[in-house]
């Protein structure tokens, strides 16, 4: 029933339509109530237009209701019926008036004309009441003028006894109290009352039929055959209620985290970037030593990193190991006093789900030693966190780096501004912050609603973490969370809805 | 990282600046913390771990004041010795490091204790490892009688009136019948304990583990004595000094302690600047605009460092309290504080590079794109993984893997070897959604070697063998994959309704429909269709 919009809505929009709007049906119920007078049953609407079924009628009701131009009153109506379906004897009074009329009789010998003599006092009642008969004076049957001449002519009663036979009949103001004393003889009928509908025109549907109610076929829906046999001519294309709600849609589509790494990879390829990736499996070396990550920093607690029990250890090599220790130790060669401790080699072996995807790009550098180096990743770190609305033990990182020869701070600030005006953030915030492996350390927060949000973190990597890989240049770097934009930009307030999804929420994401 | 609260009065007497808290809120995460809010006159901030001088409001106050006053930076040095103290051999494999200060003439009233040992507590967690690295004592000196020793006991050699307890406790009785014992024990193991004693033989401390109840300092207390332990000379040193610091900002006066081991002596609290040298060229060249020397000094100045220009060169002098400048780089970050951060932004890269993505993001991207139009939603699961989902509910199917060593949860144990179960996992938070369900996903297992794979699940109540068919013939078709199949016997699908997927001879994937026993391991009622391909492996014999 799609197709005909009057049926899929529950209320239309607007009040004033014209007859136009109405739907076949509807004019065909409202031209029969013209002719019934302005005011009819259900039942009698029904026997004048020809339905499909009482739905089709109903529905048609409801809309000429809803839209103003009818009002539907329910009310009792009583039928009676006969208390034996088919059974039809004839009353006894009516056989006391056929046994007098050819003389009088005492009541003794009428009672045994009747098939059951019991019925005597009720039979003579009723012929007295009636006036049929009356008692001479030796108690004998008499019958009267009245009576003479309902021997030809059956009375009311009898009248609706016998129009039972064909159905039930309605109580109206005529035959209610015939039917009352039929009723009160317990034996004949019985009494059925139901609830009736009463359709009455209002003001607006006189308007529509005095204006003219076409009923010519309507058409909903146009079909091969009636295009091209073009017999769609015939018929009256009719007008949908275009306001009615349709059926939802929704369909495939990208998962929003892969979405957003689609765009960013896109914007950082524009800027000159090139997408790298690494392990997530490495040792602490690279994933905290030669990011000058002192051994006892509480990032590499038990805590905070997941370790590993297979592989469980991958050795760095010797030479970069040696530099890297001296940087830590003492500061080595890179200028710096180190941080003053003993640095252990069997530490830095430890395997690990990676922290953080420094860890690609430092090693990245290491072998890319000469400027200028542009790169990027996004890619999955590992935190070991309880996981909650705004944790995870498992998220993205968008990283980068960029060398060459006069990077600066100053470059640095203008690199992030670009690339989060390109995703549509225009504002952001830079504030010092702090990382054992950047000085300058940044903090990115982005404006968003008024509010600034912490986005990630950022600097120039300090000479303790470049020297001992040779590289002489200054290297920008950047670590910003993917998650906290992705939930921005999709209205999400809980970040677990992302990686436990639910599909028919994920298939009414919208695609900004 | 640790959040400190900042009293809004105390703040504004001590920084000499008469601004409002919202002048404040956005002042001081420009120096370096995150604003976490206020409420009513206290105002909360996430400090970092390079600056624990600003674990208190002192220290807070005073950078603000170096920076927005003309105030010059403040010089803290000791006003002559206040007393001696004896460092024992016995503590040298216990704990080895031991530096004291002394301040006089100081009202402990109007908050100062609670701000004092709210810093402690901050000091001890951060820099302090937990107080295993270095741990702080603090003593009212009234009745303290100096020369003072520091020596190791066994746990029965000493008892003394812990703070907290009304009785006498022997140093094993500590450590097991104290709270702060109990907490802290682990750090000094089964003894010997070390022990801070005074010249008639009272406890002042049992570090790092509890002070003697003689020395409780309290709002009246006007001397203190401050011990401070630990492992790192360099890191003792600086607490001590921000302690110092931070209680000469509130008017006390500092005195030396002189310390003696063997035959060698010295003085402590050491308050002496560490000196760098640095240029404003290479200010200038860091930060990427021009920055002269009288800039630089003044920026400098401003971050509380003195300096002086010899030409080009410029010695800074860092305050004692500063326990995070080890390189000249620090110095000019400092520089870059003061000049402001939201002023950078006026230079793009210079050097010309192209820019690309990895063959095999872009090659997925077109993966992906078929799947939508093929009517599967791409979902994005977890790399962890447990046994129980890789193996137990997939029945039987093992192979090697990377083990996490210290999981969260005990049964995500690992990383995941196949995308099909994490996918399912999915599927069953999903059993309110009506059906059918058609997911993909791209992503790495480990197997234990990273690969990139791809795989895809249909659920409904017809979902059978040709659904999979179907797809790994069309990604074959549409990804110009020539994909052969073979038997297979992998059990994680109904026999007789498996293929492995092959290429180039070699196996890449797996399809069929799941087996019942693995549907119903997943609480899932309906047949599943399911395809898996290692995608780096197909990209690498395509």
């Amino acid at each position: 029933m799609i197709s005909c919009s009057g049926e899929v809505s529950d209320i239309p929009a607007g009040s004033k339509r014209s007859a136009e709007e109405l739907s076949l049906s509807e004019r065909k119920i409202l031209s029969a109530l013209a002719s019934l007078g302005g005011k009819a049953t259900l039942g009698e609407i029904s026997n004048t237009v020809n339905f499909k079924g009482p739905v089709q009628l109903m529905n048609a009701l409801n809309w000429l209701k809803a839209k103003g131009y009818v009002r539907v009153d329910e009310k009792m109506l009583r039928f009676y019926a006969l208390k034996e379906q088919g059974a039809r004897e004839k009353l006894p009074e009516r056989v006391l008036l056929e046994t007098i009329s050819s003389g009088d009789i005492s009541i003794e010998e009428a009672a045994s004309k009747l098939s059951d003599r019991r019925l005597i006092g009720v039979g003579v009642g009723w012929l007295r009441r009636k006036g049929w008969a009356d008692l001479t004076e030796d108690k004998k049957l008499h019958l009267t003028d009245s009576g003479r001449k309902a021997l030809s002519m059956p009375g009311e009663d009898e009248l609706l006894l016998d129009s039972m036979l064909r159905g039930e009949v309605e109580e109206n103001v005529g035959n209610a109290a015939v039917l009352k004393d039929l009723l009160s003889r317990r034996d004949y009928i019985r009494l059925i009352e139901r609830m009736v509908r009463e359709v009455s025109m209002l003001p607006k549907g006189e308007e529509a039929v005095r204006a003219g109610l076409s009923l010519e076929e309507d058409l909903a829906q146009l079909t091969p055959e009636l295009l091209k046999s073009g017999k769609w001519r015939g018929f009256r294309l009719r007008p949908y209620d275009m306001s009615a709600p349709v059926p939802a849609m929704a369909g495939a589509r990208l998962h929003p985290v892969a979405r957003t790494i689609r765009q960013i990879s896109g914007v950082f390829a524009e800027m000159g970037f090139s997408e790298i990736e690494d392990a997530y499996v490495q040792n602490t070396f690279w994933d905290m030593d030669a990011l000058f990550t002192p051994q006892d920093h509480p990032a590499r607690d038990m805590q905070d990193t997941f370790y590993l029990s297979s592989p469980a250890e991958i050795k760095p090599e010797a030479a970069v190991a040696r530099r890297v220790r001296e940087a830590h130790e003492t500061g080595g060669r890179t200028g710096s006093s180190g941080w003053r401790y003993c640095w252990s080699a069997s530490e830095a072996r430890k395997t690990l789900l990676r922290t953080h995807t420094t860890v690609a790009t430092i090693r990245y550098l290491a072998s890319h030693r000469k400027p200028p180096v542009k790169v990027f990743s996004v890619g999955r770190i590992f935190r070991r966190e309880a996981m909650d609305s705004t944790h995870l033990s498992e998220f993205y990182q968008i990283e980068g780096v960029l060398m060459e020869k006069g990077a600066s701070m100053d470059m640095l600030c203008s690199v992030l501004r670009e690339f989060y005006r390109k995703m549509g953030l225009s504002e952001i915030r830079l504030r010092p912050g702090y990382f054992p492996y950047t000085e300058p350390s940044m903090e990115v927060d982005v404006l968003y609603n008024g509010k600034w949000i912490e986005m990630g973190g950022s600097g120039i990597f300090r000479p303790e973490v470049l020297r001992p890989l040779g590289i002489r240049h200054p290297v920008l770097a950047w670590g910003l969370g993917l998650e906290r934009l992705v939930m921005l930009r999709n209205g999400l307030t809980d970040v677990r809805d992302l990686y436990i999804s639910d599909i028919s929420a994920l298939k009414k994401m919208p695609s900004v | 990282m640790p959040v400190i609260d900042i009293p809004f009065g105390e703040l504004r007497r001590l920084s000499g600046l008469d601004r409002s808290i919202e002048w404040f809120s956005d002042a001081i995460p420009m120096t370096g913390a995150s604003f976490e809010g206020a409420e009513g006159d206290t105002m909360r901030f996430e400090f970092f771990p390079n600056r624990p001088d600003h674990y208190s409001v002192e220290g807070v106050a005073r950078t603000l004041r170096s920076l927005y006053t003309d105030s010059p930076p403040p010089a803290y040095s000791i006003s002559g010795i206040g007393g001696t103290l004896e460092v024992m051999e016995s503590t040298r494999g216990v704990r080895p490091v031991i530096v004291c200060g002394i301040i006089r003439g100081i009202d402990m009233g109007a908050g100062l204790l609670q701000s004092m040992i709210d810093l402690q507590e901050k000091l001890h967690v951060t820099v302090g490892r937990r107080r295993r690295k270095v741990a702080i004592g603090l003593h009212d000196m009234e009745h303290v009688k100096f020369p003072l020793r520091y020596a190791a006991y066994g746990g029965g050699e000493y008892s003394f009136v812990p703070l907290g307890m009304s009785k006498e406790l022997s140093l094993s009785g500590v450590m097991a019948e104290h709270e702060k014992g109990v907490e802290y024990g682990g750090i000094l193991g089964d003894g010997p304990y070390p022990l801070i004693t005074d010249a008639a033989g009272s406890v002042l401390s049992m570090p790092p583990v509890i002070n003697g109840s003689m020395t409780q300092i309290t709002e009246g207390t006007r001397d203190l004595f401050i011990d401070v332990t630990g492992t790192s000379r360099g890191a003792c040193s600086g607490v001590l000094n921000i302690l110092v610091a931070a209680l000469a900002d509130r008017g006390g006066r500092v005195e030396g302690v002189t310390l003696t081991e063997g035959g060698r002596s010295g003085v402590t609290p050491d308050l002496n600047a560490n000196s760098f040298e640095l240029t404003s060229s290479g200010i200038t060249r860091l930060l990427g605009v021009q920055i002269g020397t009288a800039d630089a000094l003044s920026l400098l100045r401003r971050m509380g460092h003195s300096c002086e220009a010899d030409g080009e060169t410029i010695v800074a002098r860092s305050p004692p309290y500063r326990m995070d400048i080890m390189h000249p780089v620090d110095l000019m970050e400092d520089a870059a504080i003061a000049y402001g951060f939201n002023r950078f932004g006026g230079t793009m890269p210079r050097e010309q590079t192209v820019g690309s993505r990895l063959e095999m993001s872009s090659w997925s991207d077109g993966l992906a794109e078929l799947m939508l139009g093929y009517g599967y939603t791409q979902v994005v699961t977890f790399m962890i993984s447990g046994s129980t989902f890789e193996f137990g509910r997939m029945s039987a199917w093992k192979s090697d893997a990377v083990r996490i060593m210290n999981p969260v949860l005990e049964e995500y144990d690992m990383l995941r070897t196949s995308l099909i179960p994490g996918m399912l996992l999915l599927l069953e938070a999903n059993k309110h959604n009506e059906l059918p369900q058609r997911i993909f996903e791209i992503g790495d297992v480990h197997t234990p070697g990273c690969s990139r794979h791809f795989a895809a699940l249909g659920i409904h109540p017809k979902a059978s063998f040709a659904e999979c068919k179907s797809l790994s013939d069309a990604l074959g078709r549409d990804l110009r994959l020539a994909f052969e199949y073979a038997p297979s016997g992998d059990s994680r699908f109904i026999e007789g309704r498996r293929l492995a997927v092959r290429l180039a001879g070699e196996h890449v994937g797996m399809i069929g429909e799941l087996h019942p026993d693995v549907i119903t391991n997943f609480n899932l009622y309906n047949p599943i269709a399911a395809i898996e391909i290692d995608i780096q492996k197909a990209l690498m014999l395509r």
